[in-house]
């Protein structure tokens, strides 16, 4: 079957038309031997079995794996895979343990999609070992890296290493006590020592798991702690084997149930144990859940019996059922980074409301909210902002969505707006006073999805509106009309006729619901006539309120003077006018429902339509509301009145600003031109020009060449004499047996190096690179210290010159990135991104989402999956290094220029590679345009087939000329790890099937429909209604995974919102918290004293301590060649070079944070515990250098009495100075901290897993991780 | 005053007391404050009135039914006259409630009260709006004087009555019904600072939500003999870290940067070490022929010879132990062969320990060393003149007050059996001639010692803590002196050495009539006889790095320090050194007895004379202690015969440990 469309073909047809240009240009270029290798280094994969084939290998298994996969299955096709290559199909090794090495890379890489480097760098060995008893088994040696594979990835590495043990006929790994102990004390010492396991298993789990595994599961050491498990025969390290722990717990261990799927499919025997375990595990759940459930039912029971007698009102019910099902999730609140805002408590009234939805740019875990949010929100939050998140997912990042609601504020004078437009809000920023309401946040039904988050009741929104009013225009006039899309135009006549509405009114509410509204006296005819809910624009958080508060309202609205108007004999209110006196305490209820009025003097005027929105539910004040038990007041409202209402604010949704988004350059620290090492004699910048200017010279590590023609040894791969290949020439450090051929000393059989140390004189290299590029000036050329790849070949300095020129940095592995934080986007307008319609249509942009032709900026059009849209930085920076690439083409390899671009526009049409960390499969892309936002936009495939998600990572660009000319293997650094984020192999096709699973969740339809939002009323499990909304999943292998994806939310524009979020643009730590704290205050959804509160336990007291205790234990370096002291030398100077001895954690570092706790602790309602925590920190510091700086002692503790510190210990030690009436000395006399400590004991113990959490050992800075007796005996 | 309305306040929020009534007896059980809170922000209301609780408590299930509103319905109109007394008297009762009762009040008069509040309550329903208007005028102003009065009364620190009547007026103009809560609600939310205030004021310091022992006391056994009573006390301070002057260097000009002052003290300190130890060396007449490390390479010197150095590395090769040893002159590499009979010292040797190797100077610029020297103390002691009589000294350590695993009820018997409470002749003998108390460090559990450590506090507040010792160490008889040190867990310096815990904080303690406060460490001469008295963290580096060492046995931990003559001798590990030019660390005599804690397990050995003993500690095994299976040896008491320094009996509290 065709995967594609004509119209897919030719745009696939059209990148790779284009990516074999540059290949061409690259190769012309490379085979000029100016470089490490003649080839090209980035080869092209189509799919995942080319870009296993280029990562791991053996040759040819591409076309196996193809065919394997297409037949077996991706996990089957591993398998037979395995089997070839032990049979010899793809040639000879000539080991058995090179035999399972391969076998086992390969395996793992096709489980991993060939996209991220765990199979070449989580895996550093695979050995055959020897048991006591003489018999031979498996072991393979995990590293850290293998991380980057996934926890069901590294259970499976596993299950092919047995596969791969018993094709070789090897017998079972038989570890001794001694070896089972030590898995148990090193899964355990990691968790507490290294980082937490997602997944901690108990003792007796890890025995189990190691006694029955069938091979070795050993690896290198990863973090500097030590065992006591010392020195067991066959381990080789007496430190921490990170990787191993990880593959055992959170791989086989907690992937154990999904591992007994693939063991039962891919048929391999001898893991019965897993099974057994993994029942037996169950049936204690079950047990333990049966025993709950029958309790349960005894209240279930017990409470029918009391239902029968009491009449609860629908939504009191459904409040009920909610907060028995799903309780808040307080995790995000338990960390508040200083500077970084909290937005809403856990599911608090007057946070983001719920809306479900996908925007343009939203969905895969990425928010849209109204920019009007982010404005009120004092611009802490941009496009592209991460936020941590209560639910569904952990975290999310935000972009905006001009068609939901943005923030109610009430303003200085007391008035009430709803801003829901991004130019008010900026209007009226200055003069808010509080944000009653946050406004919307539209979060996708796929992400529910993704996280098996129970669907919270939906609140009352247009998009739902819309579609009761159908269905009942359906059902009364039977006429049938569509919502979201253009109508029969005969039908939407016949139906405005019998709705009394302007027919092209009607057409158009159907069409785009979200931005066209019914007025107030129309929308109360529709819900009088069609019986449907109040349209939710009008609909009032009515339910904010206590049902005493309504009746209250009620009560003192009658003293109002009310206009009265009239529509279709249905009486209304125009306008109405009450003093604040009468008002009373309502006002506030008037503020609590969020309806828009005006204050003015001691008037309170709400005017048209809101009166209208206020006065009908409340029948105008026909009748009166009477108190009834069991009902909110929707229930009440819903009882009396004519208009039915549904509840616009059920769920809540808490989050917190994470990271702030990011579009940058990639610079290295310090920034680097070339990879050429320069040691000590460029100074601190590393600078080569000024080590040339200056004369020095400087001995350095670097790779030799020698002729192949004359024989000249020269640190150049082409001979500089002759102008022939050169080779590297290989020395023994031992006997100094030097070869071109050999790698291994035929004499001393060790290892030989092909770099030496070497005097370089720099200012003869730059003076002959410059010559040779035709540039005589320069300001500076920044090299390196030394370099840490495996053979030392430095880059050309011509290319640092030219770099240099044209301010372009570049990064470890000779290319130059750009980084920007993931944004999704499946759809977009022409004028959005700056693109002219004429080169779109070039594009093959020629119809817009709906089918129409393209002729306006305004359409919207589908976005093509490989197509991407970079911030304006991100356009700025490639500029240069296109004019960088045309540069190197023209003056270094004499070719033609290839960009020749002037301006961003120029690169349209342009193919870049995008490429994350930890992985090594990059993946074609091409410019279309740019936005004003620091973000990088792109198909949510895209940022798949990176492996990314959209909750606020980020990844690189690079424009694929420049990696193909200057990326290079040898560059990159020979640790562990080094392979990681290097464009090893590059994917030129986008294949929806053969991306990050999770983004087959999103859901690309239309709208939602009624049944969807019937459903959350039930609380559903979003899987069962997988088939109602549909998903990418549902089109996977058929064309239609290409195209006609849709939105459910348009925005006016994907840049809409502040550049720059506020924390990037905040100075030092005081500013930073005192603004957090400024809006905290504001957002009545969020309690500052929490903030404050939370600000200092999680952010700054463990900063303070940390400092505090590291200062007395830390490193001294020296400051020229950063050598690394335990303890000063007694000399005073560097052993090595006489340098100057420095601190590496200085005083300053530990006051840092001081006056920001001071300023928090004075101001806000923090615990005395809190309080009395930074006063000893600040006394601890103070007292650490009483023997050092004796008079800065003094001064510091001349003391003053308003000092908080001095006050309490003056109030806590009886001199008590008694000056009443201030808050603060209230707050601080200690005699509240019982009831205090009270309500935040029973906080944490309510949730008890959570409280775990707290007492998590912060993260050990660095250096020796040993678990310390202090926590031991604390 | 009730924790609940005390922490409302704090919140800025006002409770009235019929919603306290209504809320007090499902608090902490039911739900808790913030909860409340919460609840009161989300109706925009800063006072809990008695609708508000009881939806509260309706929202949180705790009652059904919002009785009340039941009695809205039925009956609408009350006398306003009763009314008015009725909500004074609450007031009234409240207050004496809230000033008198420590205990929670009794149920009779909770009943009595209850109905009290229902009628008042009654009252509040807003009935028909057009007669509302008029009449809470009539209300308010009766009323309005009298609560004025009563916070007169309170507080004579009221200044604005005027305001707060001002204010009322407009405030409750044309509102409905006035009822009494919105009333009190209203002057305290206009000018709430002040009733507050008094409020405050006016209550006393009063009884805590923890006990701080302040109604422990003991007296001393009637009838018993304390022989201790009449033997001289003989103690001085021979090592105090406060007696010694460090000087700090000088900054060589006045732009001499902090880093650069700070990296020469820490020189100086190990420098200052060196030079210590190398006194300490020298005393071992096998140490000879000691030669600077700078010199060896042109002096050239054949056969054995000396050096002694600082520790800067230590790492284990296939044929032994290779070191990088510094002294002032120079670094130089030092192997050790496993053949060599000292090898197994090499074990013992610690980074930045100092160490004498003897052996030969290779051209090669490695020192080939035959033997190690520790600086060790002798092989024997001195004999000292007895005692004329028996006096003893009980050592404990890590009391780790406030700490909810703190023993109280094991410590409380101990100080009893301290004034004399024992249980058998043998004891008593002992109890009578103890004349010494030596706590060797964490006196309490501290706060933000650790992450989560409120959690297990039962005394969250550092103040309450050393008020809690001391309520408890008063009780010691005042004829035993206390030496009372710091350690990690305490209000001091962080870095070591500790001079002192803070006078602010630890006030209390010095207060203590017969208590002496000690450095960490410190060296204390009882009768000629030398107790050096240490915290004891540096035992958990010797524990990482030396092999076979166990927090379970601690003194063996104890016992290489002392062979290395010093309290904590690694930087840059666990433990943390304080910047001073001088190492105050250094164990330069040697004692009698080595006092350590830290590791809360009782363990001891006598050693070339010297008796080394752990003093275990008072806090039962903690949540975390568990999970890393440490079993601590809580309420064991050692008591020391200081003619011998040397343990004469354990005295075993641990059965009343039951925390």
């Amino acid at each position: 079957m065709e995967i594609y469309s004509e119209d897919m073909k030719k745009y696939f047809d059209s990148l790779q038309r284009e990516i074999n240009k540059a290949y061409e240009i690259a190769q012309k270029a490379r085979s000029q031997g100016k470089d490490p290798s003649k080839e090209i280094e980035v080869p092209q994969a189509t799919d995942m079995a080319g870009r296993v084939e280029s990562l791991v290998g053996p040759k040819g298994v591409a076309e196996r794996i193809r065919t394997l996969v297409k037949e077996y299955g991706k996990e089957l096709a591993a398998l037979k895979i395995v089997d070839e290559i032990i049979e010899g199909r793809f040639g000879k090794f000539e080991s058995k343990e090179k035999l399972a090495d391969q076998s086992v890379r390969t395996a793992l890489a096709i489980l991993t999609e060939g996209i991220v480097s765990a199979p070449l760098e989580g895996i550093a060995d695979v050995k055959i070992k020897k048991n006591p008893d003489g018999t031979e088994y498996l072991a393979i040696y995990y590293a850290g890296p293998i991380r980057s594979s996934g926890g069901t990835a590294q259970a499976l590495s596993v299950l092919v290493g047995d596969y791969v043990r018993k094709k070789l006929g090897l017998d079972r790994f038989k570890p001794t006590e001694e070896h089972i102990e030590r898995y148990v004390e090193e899964i355990d010492l990691y968790h507490r020592a290294v980082t937490r396991l997602q997944y901690h298993p108990s003792a007796d789990e890890v025995r189990l798991a190691v006694r029955n595994i069938p091979i070795e599961i050993t690896g290198e050491t990863t973090d500097n702690v030590e065992v006591s498990h010392r020195n067991v025969p066959g381990v080789e390290t007496n430190y921490l084997r990170g990787g191993a722990i990880l593959v055992i717990a959170e791989g086989v261990l907690q992937k154990a149930k999904k591992l007994i799927k693939y063991i039962d499919k891919m048929g391999i025997e001898g893991w019965e144990w897993l099974k057994e375990s993994v029942e037996a595990k169950e049936k204690g759940k079950t047990e333990n859940k049966k025993e709950k459930s029958t309790t349960n039912e005894k209240t279930e029971q017990y409470l029918e019996e009391t239902k029968v007698k009491i009449k609860k009102g629908f939504y009191y019910e459904l409040y009920e059922k909610f907060k028995a099902n799903i309780a808040p999730n307080t995790k995000y609140t338990k960390e508040i980074i200083g500077g970084r805002p909290l937005f809403a408590e856990p599911s608090t009234n007057g946070g983001f409301r719920l809306r479900y939805g996908r925007s343009r740019v939203s969905g895969f875990a990425t928010w849209s909210v109204n920019p009007a949010v982010m404005i009120m929100v004092d611009e802490f939050l941009a496009v592209g902002t991460q936020m941590k998140t209560e639910r569904p997912g952990k975290g999310s990042i935000a972009t905006p969505a001009s068609t939901i609601e943005g923030p109610i504020v009430k303003l200085k004078d007391g008035s009430v707006v709803r801003v829901n437009d991004y130019y008010k809000a900026l209007e009226l920023k200055d003069q808010v006073d509080e944000i009653l309401y946050l406004g919307d946040a539209l979060i996708a039904f796929g992400d529910f999805v993704e996280n098996n988050q129970t669907l919270l009741p939906a609140n009352y929104v247009e998009e739902w509106w819309i579609q009761e009013f159908v269905e009942a225009v359906n059902k009364i006039y039977e006429v049938e009309l569509r919502p979201f899309q253009e109508n029969n135009k005969e039908m939407v006549e016949e139906a405005a006729d019998y709705l009394d509405l302007d027919p092209d009114f009607l057409a158009k509410l159907l069409y785009d619901p979200l931005r066209t509204k019914p007025s107030i006296e129309e929308a109360v005819h529709l819900s009088r006539i069609l019986r449907i809910p109040l349209h939710p624009y009008y609909t009032l958080y009515w339910n904010t309120l206590t049902v005493e508060e309504l009746i209250r309202l009620q009560t003192a609205l009658v003293n109002a003077i009310i206009e009265w108007d009239e529509y279709r004999g249905l009486k209304y209110a125009r306008k109405l006018e009450i003093s604040l006196q009468s008002l009373g305490n309502a006002k506030r209820y008037l503020e609590l429902l969020g309806v828009e009025h005006k204050v003015e003097g001691d008037i309170v005027i709400v005017e048209y339509p809101w009166a209208a929105a206020l006065l009908t539910p409340l029948t105008n004040l026909e009748k009166k509301l009477e108190f009834k038990e069991f009902y909110t007041p929707i229930d009440l409202i819903n009882e009396i009145s004519e208009i039915k209402l549904r509840d616009r604010g059920i769920s809540w949704i808490g989050a917190r600003m994470g990271r702030p988004e990011k579009a940058k350059e990639r610079k290295m620290k310090p920034p680097v031109h070339v990879l050429f090492p320069i040691g000590l004699a460029g100074g601190n910048s590393r600078d080569i020009y000024k080590a040339a200017q200056e004369g020095k010279t400087s001995e350095v590590e670097i790779a030799h060449f020698k002729c192949t023609n004359c024989g000249h040894v020269d640190i150049f791969p082409r001979c500089p004499q002759c102008g022939s290949d050169a080779k590297l020439l290989y020395h023994c450090p031992k006997c100094g047996f030097e070869s071109i051929l050999d790698t291994t000393c035929p004499k001393c059989d060790i290892e030989m190096k092909a770099y030496k140390k070497r005097r370089i004189n720099p200012s003869e290299l730059l003076n002959q690179a410059m010559k040779n590029v035709g540039i005589y000036t320069l300001d500076k050329l920044k090299g390196v210290m030394g370099m840490s790849s495996a053979h030392k070949i430095p880059e050309p300095l011509e290319k640092g010159i030219l770099r240099a020129r044209n301010d372009v940095y570049v990064f470890k592995d000779g290319t130059i990135r750009f980084d920007a934080t993931d944004a999704p986007i499946t759809h977009f307008k022409p004028k959005e991104i700056g693109v002219s319609v004429e080169r779109l249509q070039e594009l093959g942009y020629t119809h817009d989402f709906e089918g129409k032709p393209l002729v306006s900026e305004d359409q919207i059009l589908e976005l093509k999956v490989q197509d991407i849209i970079l911030s304006k930085e991100a356009g700025k920076y490639l500029v240069r290094v296109a004019k960088f690439i045309d540069d190197l083409l023209e003056r270094f390899y004499g070719l033609p220029r290839f960009y020749n671009v002037e301006k961003m526009e120029d690169l349209i049409g342009h193919l870049v590679i995008g490429l994350a960390p930890h992985t090594s499969a990059g993946i074609i892309g091409r410019i279309i345009g740019f936005v004003d936002a620091l973000v990088g936009y792109a198909h949510p495939y895209y940022h798949a087939a990176k492996r990314r998600n959209c909750d606020g990572d980020e990844d690189s660009v690079m424009l694929l000329l420049d990696a193909l000319l200057n990326f290079s293997k040898y560059y990159l650094p020979e640790k562990r790890g080094g392979k990681m984020d290097a464009p090893l192999v590059v994917t030129t096709r986008l294949d929806p099937r053969e991306v990050d699973s999770e983004v087959h969740n999103m859901d690309i339809a239309r709208y939602y429909p009624l049944e969807f939002y019937n459903a959350t009323y039930e609380l559903k499990s979003p899987k069962e209604l997988t088939g109602t909304i549909e998903r990418v999943e549902d089109r996977l292998g058929k064309p239609e995974m290409y195209e006609g994806l849709k939105f459910t939310h348009d925005t006016d524009d994907i840049a809409l919102g502040p550049k720059m979020s506020l924390y990037k643009q905040l100075g030092d730590m005081v500013d930073k918290v005192s603004r957090q704290l400024a809006l905290a205050e504001r957002i009545r959804a969020v309690n500052e004293h929490h903030v404050a509160e939370t600000i200092i336990n999680s952010h700054i007291v463990p900063d303070l301590r940390g400092n505090l205790r590291s200062f007395t234990r830390q490193e001294f370096r020296c400051v020229k060649c950063n050598t690394k002291y335990r303890r000063p030398p007694l000399s005073g100077k560097c052993t090595k070079c006489g340098g100057k001895i420095v601190l590496t954690v200085s005083k300053g570092a530990i006051e840092k944070y001081l006056p920001t706790a001071k300023m928090l602790v004075t101001k806000y309602s923090v615990i005395d515990y809190t309080r009395q925590r930074i006063c000893l920190t600040e006394k601890d510091i103070k007292i650490l250098f009483q023997n050092v700086f004796p008079e800065t002692q003094r001064t510091l503790l001349a003391l003053s009495h308003k000092d908080i510190c001095e006050r309490m210990i003056a109030k806590r030690t009886g001199r008590a100075v008694k000056n009443n009436g201030y808050l603060d000395e209230l707050r601080e006399n200690g005699k509240y901290k019982r009831a205090e400590k009270e309500q935040s004991t029973l906080k944490s113990q309510a949730p008890r897993s959570e409280k775990k959490e707290i007492k998590k050992p912060k993260k050990k800075k660095e250096g020796k991780k040993v678990i310390s007796l202090e926590d031991f005996f604390s | 005053m009730d924790e609940l309305v005390r922490g409302l306040i704090s919140n800025n929020y006002l409770i009235t007391p019929p919603a306290y009534f209504l809320l007090s007896e499902y608090y902490k059980k039911e739900f808790t404050l913030p909860e409340l809170i919460k609840f009161a922000k989300a109706r925009g209301t800063f006072i809990i009135d008695e609708i508000t609780a009881e939806e509260f408590l309706k929202s949180k299930e705790i009652i059904t039914a919002p009785s009340h509103l039941e009695k809205f319905l039925s009956t609408k109109e009350k006398p306003k006259e009763a009314e008015e007394v009725q909500e004074r008297t609450i007031r009234k009762l409240e207050e004496t409630a809230y000033e008198v009762s420590k205990t929670p009040s009794g149920p009779i008069e909770a009943k009595s009260i209850s109905t009290d509040m229902e009628e008042v309550i009654e009252t509040s329903f807003p009935s028909e709006e057009s007669e509302v208007i008029t009449e809470p005028r009539g209300l308010e102003e009766t009323t309005l004087p009298k609560s004025v009065e009563e916070v007169e009364e309170i507080s004579t620190e009221i200044e604005e009555p005027q305001e707060i009547t001002e204010t009322f007026e407009s405030e409750s103009n044309g509102e409905e019904n006035g009822e009494n809560g919105e009333i009190k609600r209203k002057i305290i939310f206009e000018e709430y600072g002040v009733p507050i205030v008094a409020e405050e004021e006016e209550i006393p310091e009063e009884k805590k939500a923890y006990s701080v022992y302040d109604d422990f006391k003991v007296s001393p056994k009637e009838g018993f003999e304390f022989l201790a009573k009449s033997i001289k006390s003989e103690f001085n301070i021979k090592f105090d870290v406060r007696k010694v002057k460090i000087t700090p260097p000088k900054a060589k000009s006045g732009t001499t940067k902090e880093g650069e002052i700070i990296v020469k003290v820490y020189e100086n300190y190990f420098k200052s070490r060196l030079k210590k130890m190398r006194k300490i060396l020298r005393e071992n007449p096998e140490v000879s022929g000691v030669i600077d490390i700078g010199k060896l390479s042109y002096i050239n010197p054949e056969g054995d010879i000396t050096i002694i150095g600082l520790i800067n590395s230590k790492r284990e090769t296939r044929n032994g132990y290779m070191f990088e040893v510094e002294d002032n002159t120079g670094i130089i590499k030092v192997f050790i062969g496993r053949d060599k009979e000292d090898y197994a010292k090499a074990f013992e040797i610690v980074p930045d320990s100092v160490i004498a190797f003897k052996g030969r100077y290779s051209n090669r610029g490695i020192f080939f060393a035959d033997r190690i020297y520790l600086p060790d103390v002798p092989l024997y002691k001195k004999e000292k003149p007895p005692l004329e009589e028996k006096v003893y000294a009980v050592l404990i350590s890590d009391i780790h007050v406030g700490s909810n695993k703190f023993c109280e009820k094991a410590f409380m018997k101990f100080i009893e059996w301290l004034n004399g409470h024992v249980n058998s002749k043998a004891e008593e003998e002992i109890v009578s001639r103890i004349k010494y108390l030596i706590i060797a460090g964490d006196v309490v559990d501290g706060i933000g010692i650790y992450p989560g450590q409120y959690n297990e506090l039962n005394i969250p507040d550092i103040f309450d803590q050393y008020e809690a010792l001391a309520n408890l160490l008063s009780n010691v008889p005042e004829h035993i002196t206390m030496f009372i040190g710091p350690g990690n867990h305490d209000a001091a310096r962080t870095a070591l050495p500790q001079p002192e815990f803070y006078k602010e904080y630890a006030k209390p303690l010095y207060e203590l009539k017969n208590a002496i406060i000690i450095s960490n460490p410190a060296v204390i001469d009882l009768h000629g006889r030398e107790f050096l008295i240490v915290h004891g963290r540096g035992i958990e580096d010797i524990v990482s790095y030396i092999p076979n060492m166990s927090h379970h046995h601690p003194v063996k931990p104890m016992l290489e320090l002392l062979k290395l003559r010093h309290v904590a001798p690694t930087f840059g590990a666990k433990v943390p050194i304080a910047p001073d030019s001088e190492d105050l660390l250094v164990i330069e005599s040697v004692p009698d007895l080595v006092q350590m804690g830290h590791v809360h397990v009782l363990d001891y050995q006598i050693y070339r004379g010297v008796f080394l003993i752990n003093s275990g500690t008072w806090q039962a095994q903690t949540e975390f202690q568990k999970m890393v299976n440490i079993v601590p040896t809580p309420a064991k008491v050692p008591i020391i015969d200081v003619e011998t320094a040397r343990l004469r009996m354990i005295v075993d509290f641990t059965k009343w440990c039951d925390v």
